[in-house]
């Protein structure tokens, strides 16, 4: 259905600009607390607000969860977090966000490969293209300068 | 009144930078893959999301250890601005999961792999005084953001 759909466009643009808001919002964070400090108030504030959704309209979750299902997400948590997460805000410090988020977002790259390597996707055009694409525009963000503002 | 206080130190290390940002990027390429390939669809994807954080804020606390405790010269403020980091992030995933409910993943991963592009737009205005974004900058994380979609659409 069409409302359904321009739904779906408009809860993917709320996600776009959010996480677009959220490097910006590390940025300015990182000018006053350790990055350590500012990923577990992140998390903190990320856990609350997960805690009360679920609360609000799924609290017949815990029902559903059993040991294995614990340990993959589990161990999503695991890597996207101490390691996604505090890796990304370590090289905002560093970079800034004009270098750091192109990086980051070339995300979709290293997924393909280990999909590739360990998961018997298969490469095609689209995929060669789009990781030539990424390539290209990491190196270009990488020659960039983003001096400090003065 | 108070001057308020200065910022922390800004001493980087581009090469550090770069090497964070690779390890973040597969770091997240590795939770990708096995949320797709591992997760099943009998638990609601926010209730995951919040087992997934659980776990990850405990791993860190352990990892980060010590850090956790060093000085920093406006806690409250700099909290403020993590709080919403945090916050945006997971209003950003639960939106993705209501897209992917309601859309083609198609339709809806290409609109949400563009928020390089928000942190650029966001950036030259909020952040004008901390960084400077230039043409080139602009122009690479267009072309990342038309080959993130190529690759996940193609």
């Amino acid at each position: 259905m069409a409302s359904d759909t321009a739904l779906a466009v408009l809860f993917a643009l709320v996600a776009s600009v959010s996480w677009g808001l959220s490097a910006v919002c590390v940025r300015l964070g990182q000018r006053y607390v350790t990055t350590s400090g500012g990923t577990m108030v992140s998390l903190l504030a990320g856990v609350g607000l997960a805690g009360l959704l679920v609360l609000l309209f799924d609290r017949g979750a815990a029902g559903e969860l059993d040991v294995s299902t614990l340990l993959i997400f589990g161990l999503v948590g695991l890597f996207n977090f101490p390691l996604g997460r505090f890796f990304n805000y370590i090289s905002i410090r560093h970079l800034g966000v004009g270098r750091s988020t192109p990086i980051v977002a070339s995300t979709p790259l290293p997924a393909f490969v280990i999909a590739v390597l360990f998961l018997d996707e298969t490469i095609n055009l689209a995929t060669l293209a789009g990781t030539l694409l990424v390539l290209a525009g990491i190196y270009l963000t990488l020659r960039a300068s983003t001096d400090e503002a003065q | 009144m108070s001057a308020p206080p200065s910022p922390l130190p800004t001493e980087t290390r581009p090469a550090l930078g770069v090497i964070a940002a690779c390890a973040s990027s597969v770091a997240y390429g590795a939770s990708l893959t096995l949320a797709r390939h591992g997760v099943s669809e009998d638990i609601s994807p926010i209730a995951g999301s919040l087992v997934a954080l659980v776990f990850g804020t405990l791993g860190f606390s352990l990892l980060a250890g010590r850090s956790l405790l060093a000085p920093s010269t406006d806690f409250k403020r700099g909290a403020l601005f993590f709080a919403l980091a945090g916050l945006c992030s997971t209003a950003g995933v639960v939106g993705q999961f209501l897209a992917v409910e309601r859309g083609q993943v198609v339709l809806v991963a290409p609109i949400a792999n563009t928020y390089p592009l928000f942190t650029l737009l966001i950036g030259a205005f909020v952040l004008r005084h901390v960084e400077r974004l230039t043409p080139g900058v602009f122009a690479g994380a267009a072309l990342v953001v038309v080959g993130v979609i190529v690759l996940t659409v193609g």
